[in-house]
């Protein structure tokens, strides 16, 4: 849709006008007294650091203050994650700031449905009382919380409030893609990647610049932080060709759903030529050669699997490449001195995701990476003062509503879509569903689902600074702080190789009546009374902070971040036994944290291999006896006879739905990706830089440069391949309906010369419909389209299991080139 | 007298955009909406322009950040009628907004199409305004703008200086784009100077600039991708 | 029916009544909330013009004091003059003065007081005139600030006169 810009404006100012719920009546919604300091002040100039809080990543930002009004925003150059870049998103950090459509004050559901203005002290006092009369009653376990809100401080703290509550149903609405890692590696977390030391990395599907736990940490330690001449190489597999991905230096198209398969021939070739770690594969690996189990029986080796069933013939077949770049691709790999393999993206997307993951780490384990410099290792533990057990013991511990029983096979359940469906079905009842900093309705595929059980749930309450999908179907939204007005404590995002932890403090006092929804916690907690009150004694946010950094001071672990120690000079003084931080009390610590804004530990654990794998074996399984016990329970639990272990683990692969059968189940393998419905292309979303953080809805510089690779902006694209757009007679700027058998949307058609055939693909960020910012009504959601097609074994919803056909709507309005026609 | 330059390397941008967006927060570009943006009236002094070569499975993509390329001999200012863009002492092709009556006839004459005109009066919506940079002027309706180099950083760099009590020295001005960049791909600096980053980099075999044969010798050099 | 020439004419008359009517309006004195008085802190005191104008050497802005400095020496009244009266009860109610601005730059402009004062060595005197031995509100600025004026310093001066420097 193309919005007037008459219209825009009418809009902004309608959003301006009607969401003045706080009583505000002119265009300033400022303070008068920072307009007149910005006008009549000195114009006194200073630089403080904090962290941005605007996505998961948490980089360093240095906010430019005149007169002690923010400004301008750049990265933080000591902090060691984004090393002074910043992204798109980041820049916007005071566009979110001084937005126009900011929620002023919190606002309950009246009778007629529409939002109404209510005090702070009335919505926690609701709150907090159904949270007390819930706790005393034993009905604890009908609360649930989604919460968003990065980082590991937080998510402690949330905890501790489900657990004071006493409900069990705490979960993010994001999939971390843990499994691969629990399965091959027997650890619940993503591991580090030592990108700052690595010399290529291969990656499958993860648009690396762009997409991922830290995108901006990624450009800096392959590209930024090193000389051109030392640049790290990348290799990119997948089905489109994003702005950054174009700078690796093999692309290798392929269909989608079959990176795990490429992996696979990838390790093939490694195994056949001998060009694979030989003395990690002995030592530190289990599977690898054939063998004979604890009842005799001769199971299958990876290397035999590999040799005899993933020959680059067959997998360029799969791929739809060519054998000899399979071959090409891991000689290159082989000869690498710091190859890395990762995954992600449209990778970690597929109803296969688990597989693929499996086959993508494995390449580590031949490879040889792990523990080393370059490699695969686990980021130090941040000492973070541990938090006591709250007296619970009163509380029998109900079953979490996010409990994977039910489904079969799955070792883990999509959040969202299983609140969502137990809710309507009724088989696990919540009165009060409380959702923090996520906006699930609009970014999961079970989103419309979740948005019909929240209208049987009694009480929804919902933490956002904007009005959003989520909160559109709320009983109470309270308006929280935006990241510069707050108290942040951030931790190190996955995939990050050593260890940080942001502390963010607010630059400028709340423009509006918001409350950090750290606060919040604690002060429902304190309103529901008695022990959940006991529980959560923290007077404010930071003050709990400040108690968990308290571990930091005691264990006198890393440094505060200040650029001036470099990594290898740390490493060397603390092999000798130096510890930096000499701050001796906690009030010193917190006030070095405060002006440097971050703390990080870069020295690893080395040689800890129990620690790296905490298998059944104590080596990285490329048999899974993990998942081999896991199919053998569920495959017991399906009959109420008694079986065989053997025919266990029959029934428990049967309920998988694996494709495969016998050992290979267990190794890595491929595991075709099954695509639903009738159209000839497969959708893929993804997304783009510009639509991290939501801020595409909010900000109008990232909505105006949403599509910046194409020239775009104000709107959500179809990306072709040129073979697709010549065979469906569609060309660039052609609106076209993107339809599967969900549903229908808008979108512009933009032709890349390197996306695979048969392929769509369309950016998640705009199509919001709520009047939460100023692209609403902009562009689509494509994630309202998709299939939910399950992940079987983690039990995550897939988005690129879609098929989908597009339908002319109307051709390109006006001439001009292509924005790859290379006109401009 | 310093001749203000710039080297964008191909081979280290990753084409994230953040130099756009930088600029944009810098230089207090407003919006224009979804109507003027498909018109290609948004405001964006640095585009990041994709580049297609070759076809077919040898198919090769590549992103240039393109600034205003600060020509030396810069044709839009040989055709605008009231001096309003000159080539500035230290070289850059100054835009100054009050004099500037709106003929547009330097944006035709910009080979580098690096010029945008203000079609509407710039629109701030709510507190945006607030967020803006004091050092850099809110355009009025009716006048053309483009990239300046970050000219005032350069002012506030050489009264930090002065302040000093120092000449401006190599690395004092970081414009915008340059110093978002995560990969580092932008450096600043004075051509005239044979020891400065940016002329070691001109030097480069893989040096070139855009529009080379028009004879407008443009002050930003780029370095081609390695092989 | 008037003929073309008388027409033109008539609106020529009205045109110069109108910019007559816009120049008079632009033109008018100014007049301030507190007849201060520069000659009696200056001279007679012996007040820097830094000590109320705080940041006339390190800041972009001179600032025009306001109640929180003037608290310093007013919170009470010192004499019995009607005008300190005027500002004591500016200064309990806390509500700011609304000083009006005699010297002023248009938006379009980057000018540094620092630049021109800590670092350019020059006097307030030269840009401001003898505010300092005014007894009363001046209704209009002693020196008019004008581009000319700028630009006629800067050649004397020998500092650049690239229109970039001072246009933002």
């Amino acid at each position: 849709m193309i919005v007037p810009r008459r219209e825009f404006l009418k809009m902004l100012g309608v959003a301006t006008g009607t969401l003045g719920l706080g009583g505000c009546d002119r265009d300033w919604l400022v303070p008068d007294r920072l307009v007149e300091l910005a006008q009549r002040g000195p114009g006194l100039e200073s630089q403080v650091p904090t962290i941005c809080g605007l996505c998961e990543s948490g980089c360093g930002l240095t906010v430019r203050l005149v007169d002690g009004l923010p400004v301008g925003l750049k990265g933080n150059p000591h902090h060691p994650l984004n090393r002074g870049g910043l992204c798109p998103v980041g820049q916007a950090g005071l566009e979110v700031l001084y937005a126009p459509n900011r929620l002023r004050a919190p606002q309950r559901r009246g009778a007629g449905g529409e939002l109404e203005p209510v005090s702070w002290e009335d919505a926690l006092a609701e709150v907090g009382g159904l949270l007390g009369k819930m706790r005393s009653e034993g009905q604890g376990s009908r609360v649930a919380l989604l919460t968003d809100e990065p980082g590991r401080l937080f998510h402690d703290l949330a905890a501790r409030f489900a657990q004071a509550v006493g409900s069990p149903n705490i979960s993010s609405t994001k999939s971390q893609g843990l499994l691969p890692f629990t399965l091959t590696q027997g650890i619940a977390q993503v591991p580090g990647f030592d990108l700052d030391k690595a010399d290529l990395v291969m990656s499958f599907g993860l648009e690396l610049f762009e997409d991922g736990p830290a995108p901006l940490h990624a450009i800096s330690a392959m590209v930024g932080s090193r000389q051109t001449e030392e640049r790290a190489a990348h290799i990119y597999a997948g089905t489109r060709l994003s702005a950054g991905s174009s700078r690796a230096e093999v692309y290798v198209p392929i269909e989608p759903g079959t990176h795990g398969a490429l992996a696979l021939g990838v390790a093939h070739v490694l195994v056949r030529e001998g060009n694979y770690d030989r003395d990690f594969v002995a030592e530190h690996t289990f599977g690898f050669e054939d063998w004979i189990d604890d009842q005799g029986r001769e199971r299958l080796g990876f290397r035999r699997l590999l040799l005899e069933r993933y020959y680059p013939d067959r997998i360029a077949r799969i791929c739809g490449c060519d054998a000899a770049t399979v071959v090409r691709v891991a000689r290159r790999l082989g000869e690498a001195a710091a190859p890395l393999a990762v995954v992600g993206g449209e990778g970690s997307q597929g109803s296969n995701a688990t597989w693929t993951g499996v086959a993508v780490h494995s390449l580590n384990a031949l490879l040889g990476v792990f523990d080393r410099p370059g490699g695969v290792s686990l980021p130090p533990p941040i000492p973070l003062t541990p938090l006591a057990d709250p007296e619970t013991s009163s509380l029998e511990q109900a079953e979490s509503i996010f409990a994977p029983g039910g489904s079969v096979g799955a070792f883990g359940v999509d959040a969202v879509e299983k609140l969502a469906e137990r809710v309507i079905d009724g088989t696990y009842p919540i009165d009060l569903l409380i959702v923090v900093s996520s906006n699930p309705v609009y970014s999961s595929p079970a989103g419309q689902r979740l948005s019909q059980a929240m209208e049987q749930i009694q009480s929804v309450v919902v933490l956002t600074p904007f009005l959003d999908e989520t909160s559109a179907h709320a009983d109470l939204v309270l308006p929280t702080h935006v990241f510069l007005e707050s108290w942040q404590g951030t931790t190190t995002p996955a995939a990050v190789a050593f260890s940080t932890l942001g502390l963010g403090k607010p630059v400028i006092e709340p423009l509006f009546d918001t409350r950090h929804p750290g606060d919040v916690l604690l002060e429902l907690g304190r309103a529901a009374g008695g022990p959940a009150g006991a529980a959560l004694p923290w007077v404010s946010y930071p003050d709990y902070l400040k108690e968990r950094m308290e571990g930091l001071v005691i264990s006198g672990e890393g440094s505060v971040v200040t650029g001036s120690f470099e990594e290898s000079w740390v490493h060397f003084l603390e092999e000798r036994g130096w510890r930096f931080l000499e701050h001796r009390s906690l009030e010193n610590f917190w006030a070095a944290l405060e002006r440097e804004s971050g703390w990080w530990n870069p020295v690893p654990a080395r040689g800890d291999w129990a620690r790296l794998f905490r298998t059944p074996s104590g080596r990285f399984e490329f048999f899974s006896q993990t998942l081999e016990r896991h199919l053998r329970d569920v495959g017991g639990m399906t009959a109420d006879v008694e079986m065989s272990e053997e025919e266990a683990l029959e029934r428990g692969i049967a309920a998988m739905g694996s494709q495969v059968d016998g050992d290979e189940v267990l190794l890595p393998h491929f595991e075709p990706p099954i695509a639903s419905g009738a159209g000839e292309l497969q959708l893929l979303p993804f997304r783009p830089i510009t639509a991290r953080g939501h801020l595409a809805a909010v900000s109008p510089m990232v909505a105006e440069m949403f599509g910046y690779p194409f020239l775009d902006g104000w709107q959500t694209w179809a990306e072709i391949g040129t073979d697709t757009a010549h065979d469906l007679d569609l060309a660039d700027g052609d609106l076209v309906a993107v339809e599967s058998d969900r549903g229908s949307i808008e979108a512009v058609v933009r032709v890349h010369p390197a996306a695979v055939p048969r392929t769509v693909h369309v950016p998640v960020g705009l199509g919001h419909v709520q009047p939460g910012g100023v692209a609403d009504g902009i562009g689509s959601n494509p994630i309202e389209i998709v299939e939910p097609i399950r992940d079987n074994l983690s039990g995550v919803l897939s988005t690129t299991s879609s098929r989908v056909s597009l339908r002319l709507l109307r051709r390109r309005p006006h001439g001009g080139p292509a924005p790859m026609d290379g006109g401009h | 007298m310093t001749r203000w330059g710039m080297v964008i390397d191909l081979d280290r941008c990753t084409g994230c955009g953040s130099c756009m967006a930088a600029c944009h927060q810098e230089n207090n570009l407003a919006a224009v909406g979804p109507e003027e943006s498909s018109r290609d009236r948004a405001f964006h002094w640095l585009r990041v322009l994709p580049e297609v070569s070759g076809s077919g499975a040898e198919v090769k993509v590549r992103y240039v950040p393109q600034p205003c390329v600060q020509c030396d001999d810069p044709p839009c200012v040989r055709v605008c009628p009231v001096h309003a863009t000159y080539l500035g002492e230290e070289g850059i092709v100054a835009q100054i907004y009050s004099r500037c009556i709106g003929c547009r006839y330097c944006m035709a004459a910009c080979p580098y199409n690096a010029k945008v005109f203000n079609w509407y009066e710039p629109e701030w919506p709510g507190d945006l305004k607030q967020g803006t940079n004091p050092d850099v002027s809110l355009r009025p309706k009716g006048v053309v703008e483009k990239c300046t180099f970050c000219h005032h950083r350069v002012v506030k760099a050489r009264e930090e200086a002065r302040a000093a009590g120092r000449e401006i020295r190599d690395g004092d001005v970081t414009p915008a784009c340059a110093e978002s960049c995560p990969a580092r791909a932008i450096e600043f600096g004075d051509l005239e100077d044979p020891t400065s980053r940016v002329s070691e980099l001109t030097r480069s075999p893989r040096a070139f600039r855009l529009h080379a044969d028009l004879g407008t010798r443009p002050k930003v050099y780029y370095l081609a991708e390695r092989d | 029916m008037s003929s073309g020439p008388v027409r033109v004419a008539l609106l020529g008359v009205l045109l110069l009544i109108v910019t007559g009517v816009a120049f008079s309006l632009l033109d008018r004195p100014i007049e301030q909330p507190i007849a201060f008085n520069h000659r009696l802190h200056v001279e007679d005191l012996g007040s820097d013009c830094t000590d109320c104008h705080l940041y006339a050497m390190t800041g972009v802005r001179a600032t025009i004091p306001n109640v929180e400095v003037c608290a310093d020496c007013h919170a009470e009244a010192q004499t019995d003059s009607e005008e300190e009266a005027l500002l004591v009860a500016y200064i309990a109610s806390g509500e700011p003065i609304p000083w009006r601005k005699l010297y002023w730059v248009p938006d379009h402009v980057y000018f540094s007081h620092r630049r021109h004062t800590a670092i350019g060595g020059i006097e307030c005197e030269t840009c401001h005139g003898p505010m300092g031995e005014a007894s009363e509100p001046v209704p209009r600025p002693f020196v008019k600030v004008t581009m000319n004026g700028c630009m006629e310093c800067h050649e004397q001066t020998g500092t650049s006169n690239d229109c970039l420097l001072c246009h933002k």
